[in-house]
């Protein structure tokens, strides 16, 4: 072996055997033994400044408590918006006075019909006018005008119809829907429609030409 | 003996403490390992900035499995692997996106200084020099062997070779430093 494949082993940390010898004998090998180990303390005592811990620490905690906040908020927002949410869902829908919306229910039987009673008043003024009209018109107009007592009530509903003459003044009611009518043929028609809540009745009021009133 | 001990039992409590989210003594164990840690960095990729990024992953790293540390022992190999794998991506990053290359001072730049007293203390830049001319795996092993006093076997198992391997990369970092510096101080001599 010579001084070269002896400073590989001095540095490859071998264990050969007759390394010590060699050293003792070769001057070339003990300055290159001693070179290796003053740059061995060398790097050992290679420092770094205190204040390069200091920031490296801060550095970590701070990504720490970082990664930790976001999650804080976030959950404790998350729980915020749905109770907002709820508490909106809850005051709108119970709100008093205001009624939610509501699917009316397809009734089994047959609804009921009323017939409305014919008024008596409508009876008296509808004789008056009848009196004036055939003491005013001529004899065509009078025609026109009894030929108009014969006109078909309107309503669009004719499942079943039922009704008379009497003195001029027809009541005819439909079956089948909660539609009520009433009135003389010749002035006015009033249809009375029932609806699925009983506190509204809806009224109509027709005159001969058809006109709501 | 006591104290040492007692400074054994510190540690574990510090740990259990830090698993508990106890920042204060995470503070702690991070002191105690801090020099292992920043200067192993330091070594190994070259220069404070991004050693400190490594120290600073390398102890999130550590903050994050804390509990699957089973003993204050165990952190200090830990955190040795760690450290080096941290350096390891840092390195592999560095070298995708670097500008420039990596390499030692040109000696003869360097003004010649005539006094020898000199020597003891440009060694210590000198090896630091030095350093950054190695292979990025003997620069690894170096470090670990000559600057953290870790035996040829701990080399070994935080690196994932073999000894035969860590003493060759060893040895060859040693000559390359050794030639460096050489080459340097008879410049200037």
């Amino acid at each position: 072996m010579n001084c070269a494949d002896w400073e590989r082993e001095i540095a490859g940390e071998s264990s050969a055997a007759g390394i010590a010898e060699h050293l003792q004998g070769c001057e070339r090998c003990r300055e290159f033994a001693a070179e290796m180990e003053a740059n061995r303390v060398a790097l050992q005592g290679l420092t770094v400044h205190p204040a390069a811990f200091e920031a490296v620490r801060r550095r970590v905690l701070d990504e720490i408590q970082a990664e930790k906040r976001p999650v804080f908020w976030w959950r404790w927002a998350v729980v915020a918006a749905a109770a907002v949410v709820v508490l909106c869902v809850v005051y709108f829908v119970k709100r008093p006075g205001v009624v939610g919306p509501r699917i009316a229910e397809v009734p089994n039987k047959a609804p009921v019909i009323s017939q409305a009673p014919p008024p008596a008043r409508e009876l008296v003024r509808h004789r008056r006018v009848r009196r004036r009209l055939s003491v005013a018109m001529s004899g065509d107009a009078a025609r026109k005008s009894a030929c108009a007592t014969g006109m078909s009530t309107s309503g669009g509903n004719s499942n079943s119809t039922s009704g008379g003459h009497s003195n001029g003044t027809s009541y005819t009611s439909w079956s089948g829907s909660g539609i009520g009518v009433s009135g003389s043929m010749c002035e006015q028609l009033t249809v009375k429609m029932l609806t699925s809540d009983p506190d509204v009745i809806i009224i109509w009021l027709v005159d001969q030409k058809g006109d709501s009133l | 003996m006591a104290d040492l001990r007692l400074s054994a039992e510190g540690s574990a409590n510090c740990l259990d403490r830090a698993r508990a989210g106890d920042l204060q003594a995470f503070d702690e164990l991070m002191r105690l390992h801090e020099k292992q840690v920043l200067g192993t960095a330091l070594r190994i990729l070259g220069n404070m900035e991004d050693a400190q990024d490594a120290a600073q992953e390398s102890f999130l790293r550590l903050f994050k499995n804390l509990h699957k540390l089973p003993d204050i022992l165990e952190i200090k190999s830990w955190l040795y692997r760690v450290t080096v794998n941290v350096c390891n991506d840092a390195h592999r990053k560095r070298r995708r996106n670097r500008t420039e290359p990596l390499r030692g001072p040109d000696p003869a730049s360097v003004t010649p200084d005539p006094e020898l007293a000199w020597l003891n203390q440009e060694r210590g830049r000198l090896v630091e020099m030095a350093l950054t001319t190695l292979a990025h795996k003997e620069r690894a092993a170096v470090v670990l062997r000559d600057v953290e006093g870790l035996s040829t076997r701990e080399v070994a198992g935080i690196l994932g070779t073999s000894e035969v391997t860590v003493r060759s990369q060893i040895c060859e970092a040693r000559g390359k430093m050794k030639k460096f510096t050489d080459r340097y101080l008879r410049k200037r001599l």
